[in-house]
């Protein structure tokens, strides 16, 4: 499992040089960690089982918690790709929806000349939102440089912004191409990305391919750091497990890839999609995968790379956050509906993560707050055995990437985890405000 | 789908998962794994509680205290603490605990243990003056946690009553609230904590019938296990006298068991549960009379919160507790939140044993009022009767292990018929009393509830005096009373009475007329000098026989010439107490809304246990 990391723009990752001995002997103690942090909490869960007589509720929380996070580590290694096929390369479409992006744009763009994969197969469109900068001259720029380097690059501007579910799907009417890529206007491709991401569109079933995303401005401060490390342990884990059984819920917008056909069934639908008889207005990529694998298959792709810019602050960050979760809820709850039809496998694990979300904050409010409260009881076994699971995930990151921040990003991980346990809840009572907050 | 089950990574995953199961079966097979984890996380939670000790409690304060004052006599009594749970799920904040025994260490008192209380009880040893026991009951986590802690750092020993059904449970099921096994194993092998019985199954409440009297309509209501007889459903009756006693000496020898073959120590001392040594029963009186046979024939002590009416808070030593009395039942004080170090503090000053001679200018907190109104001033110490009592009374708390002295009150009579001087008194039915009335001056012996006359003397009672003096004396088995320094009459003691304290009582037929106010107390080791010349020590000479347990006749004592003979022999002269008075004792639960209301505030802890009789209200009304 090594790591690939010959990025241009990852300048501060470790190089595959260092890969000695020392490193070697370095991954297989982590490994070993790895595995003894799992025996620790498979031992702490045996022997503290007297829980399961005393209230059900919070035993089989615990059981169905860690069993969850295991086979999703179980699953994410027996996940397998296609391999790419050079004789199948159809035809794709890059579609970028952008406001007031200015500083990133250009090279969003100027991304799109490098990609590996025949020129006369590329189109590049770009909606300008709106912007009330200079993005859209950014644009035209950006896109005057790669125009020799595609078959077709095309600048569409609102005069008024209508939202980023309009300009996506503005951008997929008007390609040409069997396959349409969305990228984020702060997201920037690999040159490998395209490659992987249409392998699996050999497949009929296949609709849409989630890529693999990592931050772009991780080493900016702990809470970019942190983020870093749940992006990739969010990819590579979890995601890479739901595509275990093609059944991908999101296919983030920073770089995945729709087949154009089956996508203009629903586009329209999707675009006027409502939630009790709002117009939904966040969540756009959530919803559009949800869209697809009604009928077909999503599955995701860890070597499709790209990097996007997160949130550098608090405020930003709890906000996104807030977005993300709301999202989650609205489409969970349409997913819901259908998911049983899907892959038995890919449905248990479904409705036992709804289960483990909304029983999340219970358990977190009964141990920190109702047991300490009225029976004294400090929450040493609950936040250490938080502690414990974000730590398996630390190593996981640890392992794969090298030497990066780790540690202190588990430890605003299990941080952020414990003060942010309200979102979830909180996102329940105010569905029905559907404002962006500040971007 | 998407998913590779190549040889390889099949032979990875089995590989590991096997290791796993290896690895579990390993630890858990081996002998102590589970006591192992338990006790991980028992330290973890020890130390975080240690942790936020020093945090909250010991470093904010610096050193902990400054000069602990080193004693310099030995204790002639001990009071024994009770504490429940503490810290925010019990009703005793951490803060105020630490307080209060921090306060109790700065001001030299110290810690005993079970063993040297026992010890001390049997006149095997002398303690050092501010010596307590300390005692935990329920063997609750909250206690250990919270106050192991504070006891390590101040270097205190506690004794912690366990109920061993919720602790030990057969079923060895770990409980969230009461300490588990290896916990109170840690608890022993740490040398600050020794256990002992708290019961086996009695410390919940049961379904019982309202009365026993199948003629009666019963109800049923939660009733305590060890003073309730239950309803048999198998033979379709309650159980007999004899299955009642089978089943608490069962309960309370389990629990002595479970805790000496699980702790290696012997187990001396028994709590009730619930306080409830009989006296709160529900379908069964004499549930107090098979106590009082079966625990002490298993435990050498029984505990139990005591409250006003029982007399000195402190415990004295078992050879100074005469017949009639209940040697074996330790009292105990239960410090409630509301009271900072420094209150808790004056409570014990107030408890501690008082040398003879003694005078009282300031009448502080050892005077202690279980009837009526007592309010206690510079001047003096205002005895009044409530709305709802005849009478009120006080005693001085500490003097409850003096034998022979002369005891003297200066008083301010402003309403009611009688006055009386008590002395040897034990409790509220234990106590010699000299009545002063404007007729007559009456020696009475109060006992089990029940009251005998002793002697009395035709004597009119100048009761316009501002300053009425009147005396008692008691010397070995003679009471004499006293107005002024003469003696006016004198009777023989039962041998029943050989040691007890002092206090004054007040008493009109009428509800809310007596009132009182005493402005001085002196107790001497020797009856007045007397001013006519005449001996008059002793005064009674007849020794009493020992007449087995009937009072021996009252005996009419010949005075001296100077005070007027006429001695009437009360008739009646070989009951043992009055008819109405015996009446007393069943009636009085009954009437306890009156007496529960006639409680002077200021002992709010005792006001839950005033259940018991008034003797007079009931009796002479």
């Amino acid at each position: 499992m090594s790591m690939d990391r010959a990025s241009p723009i990852m300048r501060r990752a470790p190089r595959p040089l260092e890969m000695g001995q020392g490193v070697r002997l370095d991954a297989a103690a982590l490994w070993f960690l790895f595995f003894f942090i799992i025996y620790a909490i498979l031992l702490i869960k045996i022997t503290t089982g007297s829980y399961l007589n005393d209230d059900i509720f919070f035993g089989v929380y615990s059981v169905t918690i860690t069993l969850y996070i295991f086979t999703r580590f179980l699953l994410s290694y027996v996940h397998r790709q296609p391999y790419v096929d050079s004789t199948y390369e159809p035809s794709v479409a890059f579609v970028v929806p952008a406001k007031n992006e200015e500083e990133n744009i250009a090279e969003t763009i100027r991304r799109f000349s490098a990609v590996e994969y025949p020129r006369e197969k590329i189109e590049v469109i770009v909606i300008n939102d709106g912007s009330t900068d200079g993005t859209l001259d950014e644009i035209q720029r950006a896109g005057d440089e790669i125009r020799p380097d595609v078959q077709r690059m095309e600048v569409v501007d609102f005069a008024h912004n209508r939202g980023k579910r309009y300009a996506m799907a503005e951008g997929a009417k008007r390609a040409h191409a069997d396959i349409v890529i969305f990228v984020d206007s702060d997201s920037f491709v690999e040159p490998s990305s395209v490659r992987h991401l249409v392998k699996y569109f050999a497949d009929p079933r296949i609709g849409a391919v989630s890529g693999h995303t990592d931050v772009y401005n991780s080493s900016t401060n702990l809470l970019t750091q942190m983020q870093t490390l749940r992006y990739y342990v969010a990819f590579k884990v979890y995601k890479a497990a739901e595509s275990v059984f093609g059944n991908v819920t999101c296919c983030p917008g920073c770089c995945s890839a729709y087949r154009r056909a089956y996508l203009m069934e629903f586009v329209d639908e999707w675009l006027h999609q409502t939630f009790f008889g709002k117009e939904c207005t966040f969540g756009d990529d959530r919803s559009l995968t949800n869209f697809m694998i009604r009928k077909y298959s999503a599955a995701y792709s860890p070597e499709a790379k790209a990097y996007t810019v997160v949130p550098e602050d608090f405020g930003k960050y709890i906000r996104q956050q807030q977005r993300w979760k709301k999202s989650w809820i609205r489409e969970t709850f349409i997913a819901s509906s259908f998911i049983w039809r899907k892959h038995p496998f890919a449905a248990v694990f479904f409705y036992t993560y709804v289960f483990l979300a909304f029983a999340g904050p219970v358990v977190f409010i009964h141990a920190l707050i109702w047991n300490p409260l009225f029976y004294h009881i400090v929450p040493w076994v609950y936040l250490s055995g938080l502690f414990l699971m974000l730590m398996l995930h630390g190593i996981y990151y640890r392992i794969h990437v090298g030497r990066r921040p780790w540690f202190f990003a588990v430890v605003s991980f299990w941080f952020y985890s414990v003060i942010l346990m309200w979102q979830l809840p909180w996102a329940l009572v105010t569905i029905a405000d559907t404002r962006w907050g500040t971007r | 789908m998407y998913i590779d089950l190549s040889h390889q990574k099949l032979k990875v995953i089995i590989g590991i998962a096997a290791a796993l199961v290896l690895a579990i079966g390993v630890f858990l097979s081996a002998n102590n794994a589970w006591a192992l984890i338990a006790h991980a996380e028992e330290k973890i939670s020890m130390a975080g509680s240690e942790f936020w000790y020093w945090l909250l409690y010991r470093l904010p304060e610096g050193n902990m205290v400054s000069a602990v004052k080193i004693p310099d006599g030995d204790a002639h009594s001990i009071p024994v603490l009770l504490y429940h749970g503490e810290g925010v799920a019990s009703n005793m904040p951490t803060r105020v605990f630490v307080d209060q025994m921090r306060s109790l260490k700065e001001a030299g008192w110290r810690t005993i243990t079970m063993e040297q209380f026992d010890a001390w009880e049997r006149g095997q040893i002398q303690l050092p003056e501010r010596s307590f026991l300390l005692t935990f009951d329920d063997g609750r986590k909250d206690t250990y946690y919270q106050a192991d802690p504070i006891l390590k750092d101040l270097g205190f020993h506690a004794v912690m009553f366990v109920i061993t059904g919720f602790s030990v449970p057969e079923s060895g099921k770990l409980s969230n609230f009461y300490l588990n096994k290896t916990e109170l194993a840690d608890m022993a092998a740490s040398g600050r904590w020794e256990l002992e019985s708290h019961g086996d199954a009695d410390h919940a409440t049961y379904a019982v019938q309202t009365t026993t009297d199948l003629s009666q309509t019963a109800s049923t209501t939660q009733g305590h296990f060890l003073s309730n007889k239950f309803w048999d459903t198998e033979a379709n009756r309650f159980e007999t006298d004899a299955e009642f006693s089978a089943r608490l000496e069962r309960d309370m020898r389990i629990s002595q068991k479970v805790l000496q073959d699980d702790f290696g120590r012997e187990v001396i001392a028994f709590a009730y549960p619930f306080n409830d040594f009989g006296q709160d029963s529900v379908n069964f009186r004499q549930s107090q009379d098979i106590l009082d046979r079966i625990v002490p024939s298993i435990y050498a002590y029984a505990l139990y919160q005591t409250w006003a009416q029982n007399g000195d808070t402190f415990n004295y030593p078992l050879a100074n507790n005469g017949p009639g009395s209940r040697p074996y039942m330790i009292k105990r004080i239960e410090p409630v939140a509301l009271w900072s170090g420094q209150d808790l503090l004056e409570r014990l000053n107030a408890g501690v044993a008082k040398p003879l001679p003694y005078t009282s200018g300031i009448f502080g907190p050892e005077w202690v009022g279980s009837w009526g109104s007592a309010t206690r001033s510079q001047s003096g110490i205002a005895l009044a009767a409530k709305a709802d009592t005849s009478g009120a009374d006080v005693f001085l708390n500490g003097s409850g292990w003096w034998r022979d002295y002369y005891f003297t009150a200066t008083v301010q009579w402003h309403g009611g018929s009688d006055i009386s001087l008590l002395a040897r008194n034990l409790n509220d039915e234990n106590f010699l009393a000299c009545t002063f009335s404007a007729r007559r001056v009456i020696i009475e012996r109060h006992f089990r509830g029940g009251q005998s006359p002793i002697a009395s003397l035709q004597a009119p009672l100048d009761t316009s005096r501002a300053d009425l003096q009147i005396g008692m004396g008691v010397f070995g088995n003679t009471v004499t009373c006293y107005e002024g320094d003469v003696a006016i009459v004198s009777g023989p003691i039962p041998p029943s009475n050989v040691m007890g304290g002092i206090g004054i009582e007040i008493w009109d037929k009428t509800t809310g007329v007596a009132r009182a106010t005493i402005t001085a107390v002196a107790v001497a080791e020797e009856p007045p000098a007397r001013k006519s010349g005449a001996p008059a020590r002793p005064l009674a000479s007849p020794a009493i026989p020992n007449t087995g347990g009937a009072l021996p006749l009252p005996t009419v004592i010949p005075l001296p010439s100077n005070v007027p003979p006429a001695v009437a022999p009360m008739p009646e002269p070989s009951m043992i107490s009055l008819p109405s008075t015996t009446a007393t004792s069943s009636s009085s639960a009954t009437s306890s809304p009156a007496a529960t209301s006639s409680i002077q505030t200021g002992h709010a802890p005792f006001d839950r246990f005033m259940k018991t009789h008034r003797r007079r209200d009931n009796a002479d009304a």
